[in-house]
């Protein structure tokens, strides 16, 4: 999969991340995660059609508890963590015109 | 725990134990760096109050033994800011389950300790909120990414402290600074209330002076919990007992990984290991060579599933419910500009890096493949287990290096957890205790257990600190 080195546009990946990088990160990572993603590419040394995954990855969980309504925590600590907090709501910027 | 002996016998109070870290923080901690926070009247009305329950009869394990706490456990009422911008002002709304079940032993929280950036270095220069120093060499790092637990510990301004591992961030830090540090079995401690970076990854473990220490609690923090689906129903053995149920390793079988022994490995590392693994033999055990035959491709599958699953945990801070928030009119600018300004380069990376291996037409390529490799890499484990009781090797090609020699080539810096990031990936246990110096920096010894065998891997970690030295040893500053 040599294609990887021109592959990744961080461009597009920091919009999905949302992350805004100035020009200057953009370069510094694309250089750095080609050098990473080269590194990667050592992967593809192995066969490993015939593993499936679901069977020897299974972590073992516990029986889910019951959906029982607990206290959780309290307007105060809310309000005391929102970057903005108004009648008893934390502010957000508008999502819809 | 001496101390634990010495509170008992009224011989001091836990007060005498907090203004004596107190004295020695305020001559040393300038330099050394470990804290970010340290409530001091807080600590003190705690421990008042831990004399005050004792002189009243009351009973607890760890009854006034103050904990420095790694700063991504929430601790009810206190700073949690994973060392990052982002989080500079946040105070956590509960106790993560391990502050609990410290609590309810009688435990005092002994201030926030520094670490790389969301637990993401292998230095703690990453860390954005304070510079943390080896308390063995201020030039050189403490190892990361619970460089702050270790630098404490080793530096007596902590009697013992709780740091997370997802890829060697316990035991790393612990051999750089000459501590014991464990990483328990995947889900063998819950992970409620710890910062996530990589869910299938992290654990919460102890750094300690001894490993008697570390034993005791790994006992106490250990165990089922409501919160946290992915901990085991395995009964939590009291492993501070069973430590003390062993003192000889005749017949224990040590596997020596061919793998673990790479070039490029510090002579003195490598002679150090073979000393200690001689003097295992000497007192008894088997000791064989096994393979870990896809060793080599741990980091690249660690660093295409933790990252995978640190861009997901990470998309909660946006700047909405807590945290920084950058005031923009444009709800995408305000996450956009937000997570800019609050993450450090490295977080930032790993979470490019991490949405690129999700994203659409590269998640086959990349993330599947990489969980496939992680079963082979487990599997290893498993094999090797059915020919040895416990595995032995390095935790680190280098002793503590300089600052500054390794942050500019990031993946040069990934290349140094080769040795620790495959037991995460298959959820095995291991211990790090110091087994030698060069040049008076530390050089630690990785002890690997099967699952949920904390026991045994505490027990020979034990025999081997009780008959050698170099727990003994102090930094001279």
């Amino acid at each position: 999969m040599n294609k990887n080195k021109q592959n990744i546009n961080v461009d597009h990946i920091s919009q999905l991340a949302a992350i805004e990088l100035s020009d200057e990160e953009k370069k510094m990572f694309q250089s750095q995660l080609e050098n990473i993603l080269s590194y990667i590419d050592q992967l593809n040394e192995i066969n490993i059609s015939d593993i499936h995954d679901e069977d020897k990855i299974k972590l073992s969980l516990n029986e889910l508890r019951n959906d029982d309504p607990k206290k959780s925590i309290s307007q105060e600590y809310v309000q005391k963590n929102a970057p903005e907090f108004n009648n008893n709501h934390i502010s957000v910027p508008k999502i819809l015109d | 725990m001496e101390l634990i002996k010495l509170l008992n016998n009224k011989q001091i109070s836990s007060l005498d134990i907090i203004n004596s870290l107190f004295s020695i923080i305020d001559k040393k901690d300038d330099l050394i760096g470990a804290y970010l926070t340290l409530d001091r009247e807080e600590i003190v009305k705690n421990a008042l109050d831990a004399d005050k329950k004792r002189s009243n009869g009351v009973n607890l394990p760890l009854l006034g033994i103050p904990i420095s706490i790694k700063d991504l456990i929430n601790v009810k009422d206190q700073p949690c800011t994973c060392s990052s911008k982002i989080l500079k002002n946040y105070i956590s709304p509960y106790d993560a389950t391990v502050i609990t079940k410290l609590k309810e032993a009688g435990a005092i929280m002994f201030g926030r300790v520094n670490m790389d950036e969301f637990a993401m270095g292998s230095s703690t220069e990453n860390a954005a909120l304070g510079k943390t120093s080896n308390p063995w060499n201020l030039n050189h790092v403490p190892g990361g990414s619970s460089g702050g637990s270790a630098a404490s510990v080793a530096g007596h301004l902590a009697i013992a402290s709780l740091g997370s591992d997802t890829g060697g961030s316990i035991r790393q830090p612990a051999s750089f600074c000459g501590c014991v540090g464990l990483k328990p079995t995947y889900g063998r401690v819950s992970r409620h209330g710890l910062t996530a970076f990589a869910s299938s990854l992290d654990q919460i473990g102890p750094i300690t002076k001894t490993v008697e220490d570390a034993a005791l609690l790994l006992e106490i923090i250990s165990g089922s919990d409501d919160f946290d689906s992915t901990v085991s129903q395995n009964k939590v053995l009291k492993y501070s007992n069973i430590i003390n149920q062993k003192n000889s390793i005749d017949g224990l079988k040590i596997g020596l990984p061919k793998e673990y022994f790479i070039d490029g490995m510090d002579e003195s590392v490598r002679q150090s290991i073979k000393e200690a693994v001689k003097h295992l033999e000497d007192m008894g055990a088997n000791v064989i060579d096994i393979s870990l035959p896809h060793s080599k491709y741990a980091i690249a599958v660690y660093y295409i599933l933790a990252t995978a699953e640190a861009s997901a945990n990470l998309a909660r801070f946006d700047g909405m419910r807590y945290g920084a928030r950058n005031q923009h009119p444009d709800l995408l600018t305000v996450y956009k500009k937000t997570r800019a300004e609050g993450f450090g380069s490295e977080v930032k990376r790993r979470i490019i890096l991490g949405t690129y291996v999700l994203s659409s037409g590269y998640y086959d390529a990349y993330y599947k493949k990489a969980q496939k490799v992680r079963a082979l890499i487990k599997e290893d484990f498993s094999e090797a287990f059915n020919l040895c009781d416990v595995i032995i090797s390095p935790v680190s090609p280098t002793t503590a290096y300089p600052k500054g020699e390794k942050v500019n080539d990031p993946l040069k810096m990934y290349l140094d957890d080769i040795l620790t990031t495959s037991v995460n990936l298959a959820g095995n246990c291991a211990i790090s205790i110091p087994c030698g110096f060069h040049n008076n920096l530390p050089i630690g010894l990785q002890i690997i257990g099967n699952h949920f065998n904390e026991d045994l891997i505490l027990q020979v970690a034990n025999i081997f600190e009780q008959s050698t030295k170099f727990n003994d040893m102090n930094p001279i500053f």
